[in-house]
Parts: C-alpha cells; structure tokens; sequence
C-alpha cells in the first residue's frame, strides 16, 4: 500500500524489524561468471567483452594519466551500478541506487579524493584548470567563480543524477501499474504495452546512468593530475 | 504410548516426506546419502558422506589395514548445468511427479497454486505484478528473437578459443611427430654407419692380405731365387766334371790305344765286314 507516491522507495522487506531489501545491492556479485574451466562459457565471454570494451574507452579517456590497473575502479563501479539499477527494474527487488544514500555513497569519496589529491599535489594544475583557454581577461574572475562552484557541486550531480533517473523511471512505472488495479481486461493489454515501451527505456537508462557516471568518474580523474 | 499399526503409519508417511524432500533438494545436495541411517531424514545427513567428521575411524574400516589414507571425494563438479524447464525449475522436480500424475501433473499443481495464491489474496495484484508481467513479455520475447543470435556468436567466440588450444596441441603434436621421425631417422643412419664400418674393416682386412700375399710371394721368389743359384751351381758343377771327365776318359784312351792293338783291331774289323758281306749275299 502506498502512503505517499514516494513510498516505494522506502526500505520495506522486513524480518523482524531488520530490513532485508538492501540485500539486493550485493545481489548483483551473483551475475559475475565463473572461470572455473580453461574453456570459457558464453556468460564468461560476453563479461570479457564488455570490460575490455569499457577498459579500452577509459584508457583513452585517460591518456597520460594511465598506470596499469587506472581502469579498475571504473570498470567496478559501472558494473555495481549497473548491476542495481537493472535489478531493481524486476518486481519486489528494491532499488539501492535510487537512494541518495547509495549515490552520494558512492561519489562523494570518488570526488573528494580525486579533489584532495589534486590540491595538494597539484596545486597550480588545479588553478591552471579553473580557466579555459582562450578566454578573456575580463572574464576570467567570473569563470574561477563557475569553475569552483561547478566542482564543488560534482559529487551532488554525480549522485543525483543517478538518484533522480532512477526514481523518474520506476515512479512512471509505479503510477501507471497503480491504474491497472481497477481497469478492464482490454484496457490492461494497452496498459501493458504502455508498460513495455516504459521498461525498454528503463533498462537503457539503467546502462545509460551506469556509464555516464562512470565516464564522468574517468574524466575528473584525468583532470586533476 | 502410540499403538503398533499408528506407529506403522507414521514410519512410513514419515519415509515417503523424506523422499519427497529428498527429491526436491537433490538438485542442491549433490552427493548421496550415508544408506546405513535409516530413521534419520536422508536430506539432512546428504552432504556427510564427504564432510571429514564421517570419515570412518582407523580400525573400523575393513579390508584396507588400518592404514590411514585420504577419502577419495566422489563427487565431480558438473560440466554444464542441471536440465532444467522454464529456465529455473529443475527437471528432476517433474520427474518426481511422473509416476503418479503424468506429465501435466507439475504444470496442474503450479497453475492451482497460483490460483489459490491469487484467490486467497495471499500475492495480491498489485503494481508489482503488472510491472513483472511487461517484463516478462520483454524477457520472453528477447529469449526468443535474439538470445538465439547473441548465443550462436559467443558460441563461436568459444568456438574459436576451443580452436585455439586445440591449434596448440596439435601443432605440439606435429613437432613431437618431426622429432620422432627425426629421431629415427638418425637411428637409421647410425645402423647405416655400422655397416660402412664393417666394410672398411672388411677393406683394410682385404688390404692387409693382399700385403701378405705380395710380401709371401717375394718371400717364395728370394727363397726360390737362391735354391736355383745352388742347383744352377751344381748342374754347371756336373757339366763341368762330365766335360772333364771325358776329357780325361778320351785322353788316357788315346793314350792306351797302342800299334799293335790298332793293327789287331783294323784285322779284325776286316774279318768281321767280310762275314756280314757274306751274310748278306
């Protein structure tokens, strides 16, 4: 039963007053294959392949500033929010990245390491950075001004961003099955054709919102050395 | 405090509850279970037949003399999946039903439990399950048209990489093979100089006679040379004693031949040439 339009998003599997609906975050560990056997197997194959599609795209994201491993922590990070973002468009799992908690969890330290390494190692690369080049000399106060504000506000984007597709796509979802309690059985084929195109999208926003953050992981790591 | 046939009764439905129970989590409990320990729930003691704390103690086991060796494990990690239907629903589970209701018993018995769920408002149609129920039309309709497609290209991926180590091997093989062959070939070689060796032995042995037989022959011809200078040296010896001796014969003959005996002689010859002359008339 819905209190409020938002109460999906309240962790609700109980057991005994322990909330049992974050188990769904880790739920994702299940979907990594196995190399148990020299030969691999399909599922093994089609993982290989999406890494090194990703590991190619962050190395040359980061040209430079690539050491071998750089790529590592992006790769994880896409599949982990992937992982959640695809499970939670299945009935009854819950959706961890659609709570700020998750997302800001995420991209804050991200952020703040990258921001704390580079202000104290990089100092004049960092300032170097606030301007563009090419830019008037008129200007240029006003940009430090954007230039700041906008980095400072990057963890709040990055987690956002996530947090508010997520929600914006299973709130549709949720509202338009909602009708489907009281509607006539011909009805309800609309409704579930309605609903169809309503989760294709949802699940290329999940890819979509996975890989933007990634990237966007990537590139403020490459900013700051 | 239970009559005999009550007792009865329960053994058994108690039995055929483990053997359901059995069957339905064989699928997750692979190994078989210890058959010594009837009364106790079969599914709950069917992972001991591997666990370290069953093994038999050292002097109980028979036959091997109470040396303590490893357990062999028994059981093998499966290649590929369980059969399964539906894509979750292991096969072993309609096989359980099969001898007592058939083949439609399982879906039957899936149907009227949902019913019943749905029914009692035990699951409630809620937006949950018309969420679940577009996606399991998308999920079906991707198993359907491009699952196929996606799978027969990894399966060539996999294709390609079985082709690869099977490239290796065989390409071992084929070095193994030219080191074989190789190999006999210069055993072959080797027996070839066993024979060259004895034909120069043979050589150097014909070589060794033919020296023998010249170096005998000189030996003969020195030998022969130096009988033939003494048997050259008495021949010449006797044809010198022979010429002297009619030399000496004729001589002392001349010398005894005197006139008278010349007259007597002559006379007699006479006679003798007018007797033969007489004869022959």
């Amino acid at each position: 039963m819905m209190t409020n339009l938002f109460s999906i998003f309240d962790p609700s599997t109980n057991l005994m007053n322990l909330p049992m609906n974050w188990i769904s975050t880790i739920l994702g560990l299940l979907f990594i294959p196995y190399s148990f056997w020299l030969i691999p197997n399909r599922h093994f194959i089609m993982w290989n392949f999406i890494s090194k599609k990703l590991h190619n795209e962050f190395k040359t994201l980061l040209k430079n500033n690539y050491f071998n491993g750089s790529t590592f922590i992006f790769i994880s990070l896409f599949f982990f929010i992937f992982f959640n973002n695809f499970l939670g468009l299945f009935p009854y799992i819950f959706t961890s990245t659609s709570h700020l908690t998750m997302s800001l969890s995420l991209s804050m330290p991200l952020w703040l390491s990258f921001m704390l390494y580079g202000w104290i190692k990089n100092t004049n690369h960092m300032f170097i950075h606030m301007i563009p080049q090419g830019t008037p000399y008129i200007l240029m106060p006003f940009m430090v001004i954007i230039e700041t504000i906008s980095n400072i506000i990057r963890p709040g984007t990055l987690a956002v961003r996530l947090t508010a597709n997520m929600i914006a796509g299973h709130l549709l979802m949720t509202l338009l099955s909602k009708t489907g309690t009281n509607m006539s059985f011909y009805m309800i084929i609309i409704l579930i054709f309605i609903q169809i195109m309503l989760m294709i999208l949802e699940s290329a926003v999940a890819i979509i919102q996975s890989y933007v953050i990634t990237i966007l992981s990537t590139l403020y790591y490459s900013e700051v050395n | 405090m239970f009559s005999q046939s009550s007792l009865v009764i329960i053994k058994l439905l108690w039995s055929k509850l483990s053997k359901f129970l059995t069957m339905i989590f064989r699928p997750f409990i692979q190994p078989r279970f210890n058959k010594q320990f009837l009364f106790v729930p079969n599914f709950i003691l069917a992972h001991t037949s591997t666990c370290p704390a069953s093994k038999p103690k050292c002097g109980a086991s028979a036959g091997k003399g109470g040396t303590t060796s490893i357990k062999k494990i028994d059981f093998k990690r499966a290649e590929k999946s369980a059969p399964c239907r539906f894509g979750f629903i292991p096969e072993e589970w309609f096989q359980f039903f099969h001898s007592k209701t058939g083949v439609t018993g399982p879906y039957i018995f899936g149907l009227v439990f949902v019913n019943y769920l749905v029914s009692k408002e035990i699951y409630v149609l809620e937006h949950e399950y018309y969420s679940g129920l577009s996606y399991v039309v998308i999920l079906y309709f991707i198993s359907k048209k491009m699952a196929p497609g996606i799978g027969a290209s990894l399966d060539k991926e996999v294709d390609a990489e079985i082709a690869e180590w099977e490239k290796g091997r065989a390409d071992q093989m084929k070095v193994f093979e030219t080191t074989i062959k190789d190999a006999k070939d210069a055993q072959w070689r080797a027996e070839g100089q066993k024979i060259l060796i004895e034909a120069k032995k043979e050589n150097v042995a014909m070589q060794l006679e033919a020296v023998y037989r010249e170096r005998a022959m000189r030996l003969y011809q020195m030998v022969k040379g130096r009988l033939d200078y003494h048997v050259k040296k008495r021949r010449t010896e006797n044809k010198l004693h022979q010429k002297w001796m009619i030399a000496w014969i004729l001589e002392n003959v001349h010398k005894s031949i005197t006139a008278d005996f010349q007259k007597q002689a002559l006379n007699q010859a006479i006679k003798d040439l007018a007797l033969a002359a007489s004869r022959v008339k």
